[in-house]
């Protein structure tokens, strides 16, 4: 009879937990492509560590393509504008405007996360409902298997599937950023000139990183030859390219690792091309955990949005062929 | 002045302000660092009432965050919505099984988090609503891993960690790497774009 109760009890999780992935995985689905190509624009909070921001972000797609641009409206000033092509990032602290060319046929979208399909490394659950800035809200987490990745519990908007609430936590429990829209609207159209970065000022400095694989760029010689050995379960290389970094004097390596949903970028740089005294260390900005140590006179830089150990595990496990 | 301040933060993160009042106040009051601190105090708390934080609080919420990161593998892997399906089942279970301890470790003043996070939501309940006493904690059951690996801090736990220093936001090249990789960041790419504005290096209280 035992036997019989724990078989059935057994049953009904299982199942309850495949309907519920189905509903996540659809919804997940959803948020992405609304991300994408919907009109939207609204206030947010973004709470991360001590910080707490407000932020005005607009996001159009017209015959111009996708556009979206992201303020801070309280704190310092930055600002992040997205066109078609380019991303840039003005830093006025800094005096710099950072320019990343747009990955081709990325247009918004995750490259490497793969919303569609079960993820063997998370569950999925549906956390019932609640209302965001006054729209009706689907709650979903995505809970980690192991400590190598963070957990994520998203809000999602039933009609739009817009993302107004995510938050960030470790498998402990223990949340790591927060952001959350206290309004939003959908507009038919939105002025382009919404999407004019307001901060830029002629003194800046602009710096573009330029991808050498992508642009066909020829550089001498050049074979990789490092490799990740024994990487955290579930994570693995998904690109490698050189790049041209502003503030590195040289190429650098760039490899692209992920778990199909946490994303992390490695980035290798000779240390004597480097004008600049090249620090070992961690930080961290909200879930965005940075680690950097000197490996064979390279400067080894892994930055991501997962735990602060497997970031290190990863800079440890980059080994360099005699 | 300063009550109606904490019910209009409290308010904010329960959903519970108007459209109106939101905008009015949110552009108002996050100016103010003192209040922002206040804003992630009550935060913390609002998470706690919901029952999405686990049971053992450090209530200097940035400290234990990064404590948390340097010891997340210590604890052991215990959301407990995988308990709701199993419904009266569970809690008929749990409130047995308590009851067989005696209530031990309910009545633990700092009760076992993982213990507690196993329990159902109606023991937890009768936890809160019983009185402390000195009885040492026990664990009561586990929830289940499922799928046990050896976790990165495993290997480290039995010889101590060597300190890691901090970066310092002097290496001009690390908001480039940030900008270069907020094009592959993860599920949303709108949080990798906020996460790119709002980037601040080991930001201080």
């Amino acid at each position: 009879m035992k036997k019989i109760l724990l078989f059935l009890l057994c049953a009904v999780v299982t199942q309850t937990a495949t309907a519920d992935t189905e509903v996540v995985l659809s919804l997940l689905k959803k948020m992405a492509n609304a991300e994408k190509t919907l009109n939207y624009e609204g206030d947010l909070v973004y709470l991360h560590g001590p910080k707490v921001e407000t932020m005005h972000i607009v996001h159009a797609v017209d015959q111009k393509g996708e556009r979206k641009r992201v303020m801070s409206k309280s704190g310092d000033d930055k600002e992040v504008v997205m066109d078609a092509q380019h991303l840039f990032a003005v830093m006025p602290d800094a005096g710099k405007i950072l320019v990343e060319k747009r990955r081709p046929g990325q247009q918004g979208q995750v490259q490497f996360a793969n919303l569609y399909e079960a993820n063997e490394n998370y569950e999925y659950k549906l956390q019932g409902k609640e209302r965001i800035a006054g729209k009706n809200c689907q709650v979903v987490s995505i809970y980690p298997k192991d400590n190598f990745r963070f957990g994520y519990r998203f809000s999602i908007e039933e009609e739009s599937g817009l993302l107004l609430k995510a938050l960030t936590q470790d498998r402990a429990g223990q949340i790591h950023e927060q952001m959350m829209y206290t309004s939003v609207a959908f507009p038919k159209t939105i002025a382009p000139e919404k999407f004019t970065a307001t901060l830029q000022k002629d003194e800046y400095q602009w710096q573009e990183s330029v991808n050498a694989t992508e642009e066909g760029v020829e550089l001498p010689q050049y074979k990789s030859v490092w490799r990740l050995q024994d990487l955290p379960p579930g994570f693995q290389q998904v690109e490698s390219s050189q790049r041209f970094i502003p503030g590195t004097p040289g190429p650098v390596e760039h490899f692209v690792l992920s778990d199909k949903l946490a994303t992390l970028s490695l980035f290798i740089s000779k240390i004597e091309q480097s004008n600049v005294p090249l620090e070992e260390g961690a930080g961290r900005s909200g879930s965005l955990n940075i680690y950097s140590v000197i490996t064979d006179n390279h400067h080894i830089t892994v930055v991501g949005a997962v735990p602060k150990n497997t970031i290190e595990y990863i800079a440890r496990s980059l080994r360099r062929d005699p | 002045m300063k009550n109606k301040t904490n019910e209009r933060i409290s308010a904010l993160f329960d959903g519970e302000l108007s459209r109106f009042e939101t905008r009015r106040w949110t552009g108002e009051v996050l100016e103010k660092e003192e209040l922002s601190m206040r804003i992630n105090r009550y935060q913390m708390i609002g998470d706690v009432l919901r029952e999405e934080m686990p049971a053992k609080i450090n209530p200097d919420f940035s400290k234990a965050v990064s404590e948390k990161l340097v010891d997340v593998t210590a604890e052991p892997y215990k959301h407990k919505e995988w308990l709701k399906p199993a419904g009266g089942l569970a809690v008929a279970a749990s409130v047995a099984l308590v009851s067989l301890l005696g209530l031990r470790v309910l009545t633990a003043p700092e009760a076992d988090p993982v213990a507690i996070a196993s329990l159902s939501g109606e023991a937890q309940q009768l936890r809160r609503e019983l009185p402390t006493n000195n009885t040492a904690p026990v664990r009561l059951a586990t929830a289940p891993v499922v799928n046990p690996i050896t976790p990165v801090a495993d290997s480290s736990q039995s010889k101590p960690e060597p300190k890691v220093r901090q970066l310092s936001s002097n290496q001009p090249f690390l908001t480039n790497y940030i900008a270069t990789h907020s094009q592959y960041a993860d599920p949303s790419s709108m949080m990798s774009h906020i996460r790119l504005v709002g980037y601040e290096l080991n930001p201080q209280q």
